[in-house]
């Protein structure tokens, strides 16, 4: 996380709020690999899922985002960094948020952005669940 | 489309250089750095016509900033290379080029037609402006932005890829997608293949239907 961010917040990890993120993250994720919905609505879920299990992956480090202006693209910036996703897959989430944002210039989603969304979002929440994994467990036993 | 020979940041130099003409002729010398023109060579690269070219060329070489070498039958211009400043000179004007080239390497990976439409292409991008590129192709949004991503750091310009299929890009122009409509009827900088004509037809139509009937618009604005 950059040092000096207006972004992050520390906060003691809260185990109830991080496995609603999880959970809201699996609905997402759902919705997302649904072929009979619309594209949009599948690209929007997919970023959705990918975002809120960022936001879980935050909170076991103790932190919370602000709303700060930026915040999704730092936070996307740093868990990937912290699951070890690489630039490549930085790169391809960060395309994911900005194709989320497309639909307020009025350009529309394809069934290839649905499609490749779903991509995207598996290969960041596989990469994150195994890391998320092991440390909600541990803070299950707490 | 229109196809234009925009350069990002042109804007910007128009501005630095007191206008149209010196900006003109200043990039095309310094662009390539060596290069030789004969004066009609060089009002052709510039898009200007000889006698202004002339005048103007007249004034740089005064300045130090060109120089006339002997050659049969008219002499040939070039950028000077001993004035102090031609480094920072050619690294300016050929920023622009540089980062086409660089767009134009990752749409070379790209399957279809690649352009770079709006602002840019306008010639009126600003530094913060995005470089839109447009892709007409079995590629999504998607994997088009993040592969421009390497391009975006290194030239810290945010590029905003719109890919669409054909037959998507076509159905949107018959459904009266104004986005669309407006994208492709701008000037572009065609970075590999050309429009489908099926997507040129449905352009003109599309852009006829876009314009009021002859009597909606006479009782709005009698």
């Amino acid at each position: 996380m950059k040092a000096g961010s207006a972004v992050f917040r520390q906060r003691a990890a809260d185990p109830l709020a991080i496995r609603n993120f999880i959970q809201e993250s699996d609905d997402k994720a759902a919705t997302a690999r649904d072929e009979k919905d619309k594209p949009g609505n599948r690209v929007d879920s997919a970023y959705d899922a990918v975002h809120m299990m960022c936001l879980a992956c935050l909170g076991v480090e103790n932190y919370r985002t602000t709303a700060e202006q930026g915040h999704h693209r730092e936070l996307l910036e740093a868990i990937c960094a912290r699951v070890g996703g690489g630039q490549g897959l930085l790169d391809r989430a960060e395309a994911l948020m900005e194709a989320r944002n497309r639909k307020y210039t009025g350009a529309g989603r394809t069934p290839q952005d649905a499609k490749d969304a779903v991509k995207v979002m598996d290969e960041f929440l596989g990469l994150a669940e195994a890391w998320i994994k092991p440390k909600v467990e541990k803070l299950a036993r707490r | 489309m229109t196809t234009v020979a925009h350069l990002p940041f042109e804007s910007t130099l128009r501005e630095l250089f007191g206008g149209e003409l010196r900006f003109r002729i200043l990039r095309a010398l310094f662009e390539e750095p060596g290069r030789e023109f004969h004066l009609r060579g060089l009002a052709a690269a510039a898009a200007v016509d000889s006698g202004n070219a002339h005048r103007m060329l007249k004034k740089l070489m005064q300045a130090g900033l060109c120089e006339q070498v002997a050659d049969v039958p008219y002499p040939k211009y070039r950028a000077r290379q001993d004035n102090p400043l031609y480094p920072e000179l050619t690294r300016l004007f050929s920023r622009g080029r540089d980062l086409i080239n660089a767009i134009r390497g990752v749409a070379s990976g790209l399957e279809g037609t690649v352009a770079i439409y709006g602002s840019v292409a306008r010639g009126e991008d600003l530094p913060q402006s995005d470089v839109d590129v447009l892709v007409i192709g079995p590629v999504s949004s998607i994997m088009a932005q993040a592969a421009f991503k390497p391009v975006a750091r290194t030239y810290d310009r945010k590029i905003n890829a719109n890919a669409i299929s054909e037959q998507d890009l076509i159905s949107q122009l018959d459904a009266g997608s104004a986005f669309w409509r407006d994208v492709l009827s701008g000037p572009v900088i065609t970075l590999k293949g050309e429009v489908p004509r099926e997507v040129a037809r449905r352009l003109r139509e599309s852009r006829q239907r876009s314009v009021p009937a002859k009597g909606r618009r006479s009782a709005r604005h009698p």
